[in-house]
C-alpha cells in the first residue's frame, strides 16, 4: 500500500497536468468532436465523459516522449468510436461540421477529402479506406500526404 | 537524403501515424526511423507542431463552466465494480489504460488534511457572515442605546435628589 503522502502527492500532480492539459488541449479536443459528431452539446458531454476518464492519468500524457494531442485523440476516437463501427448517431451526416470549421478541406480534391476525413474523423482504417475506393494501400497514404501537404500549406 | 528515407518520408507512413490510423508495426517503424535518422525527426517533429496547429485553428472554446462540470464529474467519482462497464462507450482498452495499475479501483487518501465542500456552501457561508455583521451591529447599537439610558437615569435622580432637597425650604 503506498503511503498516504505519496497518495496525496499524486493526486495533487494528476489534478494540475488534468487542468493544464485542459487549458491547452481542450478547446481543440472539443472541435475536434465537434467534428465528428456535429452537436455542440453532445460534444462538451463527451468532452467532460473524457476528462474525467484521463483524471487518473493525467500526468502520464504529460510526460517526456509522448505526444500529448496524438494520444488525447486516440482515446477521444476509442471513446466516440467501438473498432471501426461508429456507435454514435448522427454519424451518417458526418464530416458536415469538419467542413464547416476546417475551411482547408475545400482545398482538396475529392478523393483527398474522403480520405482524410474518414481517417482523421471517421477513425476508419487504411485498409478499409482501400478497399473502399478498390485502391492500393500505400496509393491512399500517399493520397493522405498529399492531403496533409495542402493543409500545412494552406496555414 | 538517403533514397530509403526519402522514399519513407513520401510513403506517408508519417501522416498515416498522425491521424491515429497507423498499425502497430508501422508505429514502431516511424519511430525507430525517427531515432536512426535526423530527417525523418525533422519532418516528424514538423508534422507534430502542423497537426497541433491544424486542431488549434479548428478549436472552439468550451464554456465557462465546463471544467466545474469536469472536476463536479471527478469528485463524485464513484468505483466501478469490474464486469460492469461504463454506460456509454468506453472500450476495454480504455478501461486498461485508465487504471493500470489496479482496474476498477481508485485510491483514496482517507488521511488528507483537505476537504472539498459543495458550492451551495459558498452562499451559505456569506449568509452566516452578513447575519454574524448584522447582529454585531445591533448588539453595539443597543449597548450604546442603554449607556445612554442609563445615563439619563442617573441624571434624573440627581435632579430628583435636588427638588427634594429644596422643598423643605
Amino acid at each position: 500500500m503506498k503511503s498516504p503522502i505519496n497518495n496525496s502527492t499524486a493526486l495533487t500532480k494528476n489534478e494540475h497536468a488534468l487542468h493544464t492539459i485542459f487549458n491547452r488541449y481542450g478547446s481543440a479536443l472539443l472541435g475536434y468532436i465537434f467534428g465528428v459528431i456535429n452537436d455542440k452539446d453532445k460534444a462538451e458531454n463527451y468532452l467532460v465523459e473524457i476528462f474525467q476518464l484521463i483524471s487518473r492519468f493525467a500526468d502520464e500524457l504529460l510526460s517526456p516522449g509522448v505526444n500529448t494531442w496524438l494520444r488525447l485523440q486516440q482515446l477521444t476516437k476509442n471513446f466516440l468510436y467501438k473498432g471501426d463501427q461508429p456507435v454514435l448517431s448522427g454519424t451518417d451526416a458526418k464530416f458536415v461540421a469538419a467542413e464547416q470549421s476546417n475551411k482547408f478541406l475545400n482545398l482538396l480534391t475529392a478523393d483527398q477529402k474522403h480520405i482524410f476525413c474518414n481517417v482523421y474523423y471517421g477513425n476508419k482504417s487504411i485498409q478499409a479506406i482501400a478497399q473502399e475506393m478498390r485502391k492500393n494501400e500505400d496509393d491512399i497514404k500517399r493520397c493522405l500526404r498529399q492531403a496533409l501537404s495542402v493543409m500545412r500549406n494552406g496555414q | 537524403m538517403d533514397s530509403k528515407v526519402k522514399q519513407f518520408i513520401e510513403s506517408g507512413i508519417l501522416e498515416t501515424y498522425f491521424t491515429g490510423s497507423a498499425t502497430a508495426e508501422e508505429e514502431q517503424e516511424v519511430l525507430s526511423m525517427k531515432q536512426l535518422y535526423p530527417e525523418v525527426k525533422q519532418e516528424f517533429e514538423l508534422l507534430e507542431q502542423d497537426m497541433l496547429k491544424l486542431a488549434d485553428l479548428m478549436a472552439i472554446p468550451p464554456p465557462p463552466n465546463l471544467w466545474s462540470r469536469i472536476e463536479d464529474g471527478i469528485n463524485g467519482i464513484t468505483v466501478r465494480k469490474p464486469g460492469h462497464p461504463h454506460p456509454h462507450r468506453e472500450s476495454k482498452e480504455n478501461n486498461q489504460q485508465a487504471s493500470p495499475q489496479q482496474p476498477g479501483y481508485i485510491e483514496v487518501d482517507a488521511q488528507n488534511t483537505h476537504m472539498r465542500v459543495h458550492k451551495v456552501w459558498r452562499w451559505v457561508f456569506a449568509a452566516v457572515f452578513v447575519l454574524g455583521k448584522i447582529f454585531l451591529a445591533t448588539a453595539i447599537y443597543f449597548y450604546l442605546e442603554n449607556r445612554q439610558a442609563q445615563e439619563n437615569i442617573k441624571e434624573l435622580k440627581q435632579q430628583l435628589r435636588q427638588t427634594e432637597k429644596e422643598q423643605p425650604r
